[in-house]
């Protein structure tokens, strides 16, 4: 219509139109205008991770036997992933029976220690993991299906935190069409939910291997 | 007439890229390609069904890789190189274990494939997961994970449902050999730092050392190198590995240093460099040359500088070291003045925060009031004692020798002291202090004197803002002593108002 108003030649119309187009404008890049006191906001140097360790997960769930099912699945797509490299789980397991490190204590390891790991493992980074909640849920008219809720933390070699992410699924959030797409297997809901993650890191910045161009 | 080739030249020039991305995406992967040497090792189960088909899952996948044109490991060979190998959960393998896998069976990749899920009944739900590893480093190059339910596997309207757990194993195989075709190709950088050999466990008795101290290792080693090539260094000391009569068990002994201080055991290897400590590590240690001092705080309060610390109930005595050290044994150790022991307690291993006596002896009976000398002694793993001592008066609730009653008499305030055991031997000469404190603790003023009196007067003074707070203190002849309960004095009666009853309910300390 306004369009119109411009066409038709309306002169009257047409100055309240560039008024009205030229406060909008206004109003929009006013976000862009810098500070009154001058300051500005440097984005943080982005550290990215490329090698990786997965730490011994720690569980939180009321189910005890999720560990063994989510490190391993957590791996394999962490394997997977051609965003990052992850070294070899046994050797991390090895490490630790070694220094008398449990899985229970890792999570409060100094930082020396972890640096040192590192070093050793040939890592730049570890990927360590709280499982929350392990369990099947009845949504109705799916049955029941899994569900999984996760604290991922994506730690320097030093220990120091780059990313931490909260991360809830159930197989029902990926229902398509009628019974379809809804996941029922807690490795099939636990390597999907895994992709995301690294996905999401990826996109981030906070993982990848590729060099900086 | 239309001539094509020119439009479909042209489309073909235009498209060249994605035509050969397209092509590279479909070819069969060059890490794990048919004709790759692959070593499947036997199934692991993580899905907590103790599931019975894991061999005959090994041995079907076996076949099925070995005709998708794979060059496979006998698997009686790969269960003969994992018992030999003595790996200790199936499916996991280290960088070390994987090389030798590779270079006893020749293969290039080591498969290892986990059942994490695995249901039957109505609803049967199977998880596979399947992580290649390359034989030469051990560094893992692919992963997948391959699951069904058979709720997820119905077709339009139920048809070809497949729902049994065995069509389900089929469909994972299939996929399995399957998705190893579409393995991408495996570009990731070698690993050239791979150990000769695995440490498995390291055993010392303990961590904290004499200076110069012999210090003992029993250490669980495997290796496919000589073990004679392998040392043990601590600092500048370096030692060889002296085998036993178990099986990769090796033993070591190795001179501490003669300075103080924490330092590392490496396990160095021929080509590490002993000057800048490469080389595992196995263990950071400790060395003292001295005792570390120990602290005694007590919960016994003294009102007095020259007075020894007062408890009643409950003493509570924290031992504070000067230096934390990891403590091998500790003693607690209560004398009377007599330097008898009363009461003794030992124990090993870690020193607690606090110790507590009810003043009793070691068969709980009260002991009477008088001084007791609390020892508490520490032996450190080193081998260093260290012992430090307090003394304390033990004041028993029985032997209380006075009552104090505030009264007001004359318009003058008054407090009356009440001996409750009046024809007790000792207490005429007893020496008493009255404390009058406010509401801060600070103490406003004191009355002292010989002879328990009958009654002691405050200065009107006292009185004047709020309440104030009186304790009476009294030491008899027999060197037994004791504390009032401290009684809050908030207004005085008067003269007039004052009777016998209301006496009574000022007494301060009706539970002595």
């Amino acid at each position: 219509m306004e369009f119109r108003i411009l066409a038709r030649g309306d002169r009257h119309l047409r100055l309240k139109f560039l008024v009205f187009a030229s406060c909008i404008s206004l109003y929009f890049l006013a976000g862009c205008a810098p500070t009154p006191d001058g300051v500005y906001t440097v984005p943080k140097a982005q550290v990215r991770l490329c090698q990786v360790a997965l730490l011994p997960l720690l569980n939180e769930s009321k189910d005890t036997t999720a560990v063994e099912l989510c490190s391993r699945t957590m791996l394999t797509e962490l394997i997977a992933a051609p965003q990052v490299q992850i070294s070899n789980p046994t050797d991390m397991k090895n490490i630790l029976r070694r220094r008398e490190i449990y899985p229970s204590t890792i999570h409060a390891a100094p930082p020396e220690v972890l640096k040192e790991i590192a070093t050793e493992l040939g890592v730049d980074g570890y990927l360590r993991v709280k499982i929350l909640a392990y369990e099947r849920r009845n949504v109705g008219r799916s049955g029941d299906v899994p569900h999984i809720s996760l604290q991922l933390e994506l730690l320097q070699a030093d220990g120091s935190l780059v990313s931490q992410l909260f991360y809830a699924r159930s197989g029902d959030e990926y229902r398509s069409l009628m019974h379809y797409g809804v996941i029922r297997t807690y490795t099939g809901l636990l390597s999907q939910m895994m992709k995301e993650i690294v996905q999401h890191w990826s996109t981030q910045g906070q993982i990848g291997c590729e060099a900086d161009t | 007439m239309v001539t094509w080739s020119p439009v479909i030249f042209r489309y073909l020039r235009q498209h060249l890229l994605v035509v050969a991305c397209l092509c590279c995406s479909v070819m069969p992967g060059l890490g794990a390609e048919p004709g790759t040497r692959l070593a499947l090792l036997p199934v692991a189960d993580v899905s907590g069904d103790s599931i019975f088909w894991d061999r005959e899952l090994h041995h079907d996948l076996n076949l099925a890789l070995q005709a998708a044109g794979y060059a496979m490991a006998e698997p009686e060979a790969v269960l003969n190189v994992v018992r030999r190998l003595r790996l200790r959960n199936l499916g996991e393998a280290g960088s070390f274990a994987c090389r030798q896998v590779g270079e006893l069976l020749g293969c290039d990749y080591i498969l290892s494939v986990s059942v994490t899920e695995s249901t039957g009944g109505n609803n049967p739900v199977l998880g596979l997961l399947l992580q290649l590893y390359r034989a030469k480093d051990g560094v893992p190059v692919w992963g997948r994970s391959i699951c069904y339910a058979a709720a997820q596997q119905i077709r339009f309207l139920g048809l070809d449902s497949g729902s049994e757990l065995e069509q389900l194993r089929v469909n994972g195989i299939d996929a399995l050999v399957e998705n190893l075709r579409d393995m991408p190709v495996d570009k990731l950088p070698q690993q050239h730092n791979v150990p000769s050999y695995a440490v498995q466990v390291v055993d010392m008795p303990k961590r904290l050392l004499r200076c110069g101290a012999v210090l003992k290792f029993r250490i669980k080693i495997r290796t496919g190198a000589d073990i004679a090539a392998l040392r043990l260094q601590l600092g500048d000391n370096i030692v060889a590995l002296e085998p036993s009569d178990q099986i990769d068990i090796y033993y070591a002994e190795v001179n501490t240093p003669e300075e103080p201080g924490v330092y590392r055991v490496h396990l160095v290897g021929p080509h590490s460099d002993t000057k800048t400590e490469g080389g595992d590590l196995l263990a950071h240690i400790e060395t003292v040359c001295s005792a570390s001092q120990l602290a005694l705080e007590s919960s016994a309060t003294s009102r007095a500088e020259d007075e020894l610390p007062v408890f009643s109930r409950q003493l509570v005595v924290r031992p504070r070291m000067e230096e934390r050290r990891p403590v091998a044994r500790w003693s607690f150790k209560v004398t009377d003045h007599n330097n008898n022991k009363v009461v003794e307690q030992k124990s090993t291993g870690g020193l607690p925060s606090a110790m507590y006596w009810s003043g009793t002896d070691a068969r709980r009976f009260p002991l009477p009031s008088g001084r007791y000398t609390v020892t508490v002694q520490v032996e450190d793993e080193a081998g260093f004692s260290s012992s430090a001592a307090t003394q304390v008066y033990l004041q028993q609730p029985r032997e209380e020798l006075a009552s104090v009653t505030q009264v007001h008499e004359s318009g003058k305030n008054a407090l009356l002291l009440r001996s409750t055991t009046p024809e007790m031997q000792g207490a005429e000469d007893a020496t008493w202090k009255v404390y009058v404190t406010d509401l801060n603790g600070d103490t406003l003023h004191e009355i002292a004197g010989q002879q328990l009196p009958a009654r002691v007067e405050l200065p009107q003074s006292l009185t004047g803002d709020g309440e104030v707070f009186c304790q009476v203190y009294v030491r008899d002849s027999r060197g037994n002593r004791f504390w009032s309960d401290t009684t809050v004095v908030r207004e005085f009666i008067a003269a007039d108002e004052k009777g016998e009853d209301e006496e009574q309910k000022f007494v301060w300390n009706s539970e002595f």
